[in-house]
Formats: structure tokens, C-alpha cells, sequence
């Protein structure tokens, strides 16, 4: 709910050092809901279109 | 617990209600205003489906299928768009569109007859509404595009935040704030779907943990973090 479009990096703040959690977990997490997104839309517009029968 | 979890849900939505109409009215943004009224319309929901839990009411029923079905995740999406497109006018366009359709969706939910049909309120009123409400083409038609829109919106929304801020390395707990709450509005979008695909028994327990996900992405994200030099500045949010 928050957003870094126009946004430079704020003054004073420094890079989030690299670790495990940061540069593995968090893509992957990002990746995981992405797909769970993308499957939700394409239920509902199988819905929509007929394809998946809506009870 | 068919009782308690809408009724915690509206506890908690009503929290998160509070947090961020008071954090617009300190800090104003488009963006606030329009994640709390979606936030209302969660509520909202949430309550109506608690109060069908106890007590048979049409009302209280289209007003269950306008909020929870119908609005919300477009409106908490109309929010995000307000956020992250900055060309001047689309956003005030697509929301003039929202409420258009917003509008035909209410008067359509209202429209539609009720069968007669006994409510059971012991179930759920996702597992029953259909034998009660006889929705149109148009209804459906309109519940399916407003989910669709929103959720694309919001859920879409908080993915690019959290990858751009995540690109940048700054800001880490708001990238952890963005996946938060993009997996608290996934919850219970992917439930609206499964109830509409017949599985409807975790819907309302998606919705208490959705709401607690989303609560605390937004807290995290609205944090004051530990300034890192004398000339940080929180950004904005």
C-alpha cells in the first residue's frame, strides 16, 4: 500500500545489506504470490468465459 | 466459530478502518481515502455476514453481497491506483467509472428478487445465497469484473512496490509490508473464487486472516523507521 514510483532513495538511507532471507526468500515469496495472482485471475475469467463451471 | 471469526474480522477491519482514516486525515493522499472506504466496505461485509450468522435478514443480505462480494477489492484497488499512477486525471477517471459501476451494482443487487427460500443460519450465507438472491447476468457479470479490477490493482499493486523497493535494496521493511499485504488480499480473493467454484468452508477464516495480514503490512509500512543519518527522511506513503 505504499509506493517507491516517484521516489528517489530517501537521504541518509543506506542499501539493505545482502543476506538469505533478502536475496533469496523475498524473490521468491514475490514470485509465489505473483503465480497465485495470475491463477486467480485465470479462474475467474475461466468462469466468465464458461470454461470452469460456476456452481 | 461460524459466528466468531466474521465477527473478529469486523473487529479487526474496524481497527484498521481507524488507522487509516487517522492517518488520512493527518497526512491527506487520495490514495488513504479510498483504501479506507474499501476497508468500510470489508467491514461492512464482514459484519453482515456475522449478523447472518444469528439472524435472517434480506437487507442484511444484499448488503453482504454488495460489500463482500461485489465492491471491496475494488475499492482498496481504486486506492492503489491513486498511489502508483501519477498521470494526471486517469485515476480520477477509472474512480468516476468505479462508482458508475458501483452504482449499477447496487441497484442491481437491489433489483434482484429473492426466491423464498428458507436461510439456514447455521451455514454459511456464501454456501446459500444463490438459492435466496437470483442474481442476473448483469450481477454476475459485474461481480466478476469489480473483483478483477480490484484485485489486480491491489494485489499487483503491492507485488510492484515491494519488487521496486526490493530492486532499490531501501526500505526493507516496507518491501516485507508490500508482500504482507499482498498475501492478506490474495486470501480472501482466492476464497471469493473458490466459493464461486463450490468451497466455500474457509472463506471466513481467509477473511480474519486477510484482514490481520493487510493490518500489519500497512502498520509496518506507515513505521517509523530508526533514522540511519541525521538527514534521513521517511518517504512517503
Amino acid at each position: 500500500m505504499n509506493s517507491p514510483s516517484n521516489q528517489q532513495r530517501p537521504a541518509g538511507s543506506t542499501r539493505v545489506p545482502h543476506s538469505f532471507f533478502y536475496d533469496r526468500v523475498v524473490p521468491a515469496l514475490l514470485v509465489a504470490l505473483g503465480l497465485v495472482l495470475l491463477i486467480v485471475i485465470v479462474l475467474v475469467i475461466g468462469a466468465l468465459a464458461g470454461v470452469i463451471p460456476v456452481k | 466459530m461460524l459466528h466468531v471469526l466474521p465477527f473478529s474480522s469486523t473487529l479487526v477491519t474496524a481497527a484498521f478502518v481507524v488507522a487509516v482514516f487517522s492517518r488520512y486525515a493527518r497526512r491527506g493522499g487520495p490514495h488513504l481515502l479510498f483504501w479506507g472506504i474499501g476497508l468500510t466496505l470489508y467491514g461492512l461485509g464482514t459484519f453482515s455476514e456475522a449478523f447472518l450468522g444469528l439472524a435472517w435478514s434480506p437487507f442484511m443480505l444484499r448488503v453482504w453481497y454488495i460489500c463482500g462480494a461485489m465492491l471491496t477489492a475494488a475499492w482498496l484497488g481504486q486506492g492503489t491506483m491513486y498511489l502508483l499512477v501519477r498521470k494526471p486525471g486517469v485515476a480520477n477517471r477509472f474512480m468516476l467509472g468505479l462508482a458508475l459501476v458501483s452504482l449499477a451494482a447496487i441497484v442491481s443487487v437491489f433489483l434482484a428478487p429473492m426466491t423464498g427460500a428458507l436461510y439456514n443460519t447455521s451455514l454459511p450465507a456464501s454456501v446459500q445465497y444463490k438459492d435466496i438472491l437470483t442474481r442476473g447476468p448483469l450481477t454476475i457479470t459485474l461481480t466478476i469484473l469489480l473483483n478483477i479490477y480490484g484485485t489486480v490493482l491491489l494485489v499487483g499493486g503491492a507485488l510492484y512496490s515491494a519488487f521496486l523497493f526490493w530492486r532499490k535494496r531501501v526500505l526493507a521493511h516496507r518491501v516485507l509490508a508490500n508482500v504482507l499485504i499482498a498475501a492478506g488480499a490474495l486470501l480472501p480473493a482466492s476464497a471469493g473464487t473458490f466459493v464461486k467454484l463450490g468451497l466455500a468452508d474457509w472463506l471466513y477464516l481467509s477473511e480474519l486472516l486477510g484482514a490481520i495480514l493487510m493490518f500489519i503490512g500497512f502498520l509496518q509500512a506507515t513505521s517509523q523507521q530508526p533514522a540511519r543519518a541525521p538527514a534521513a527522511q521517511p518517504a512517503q506513503s
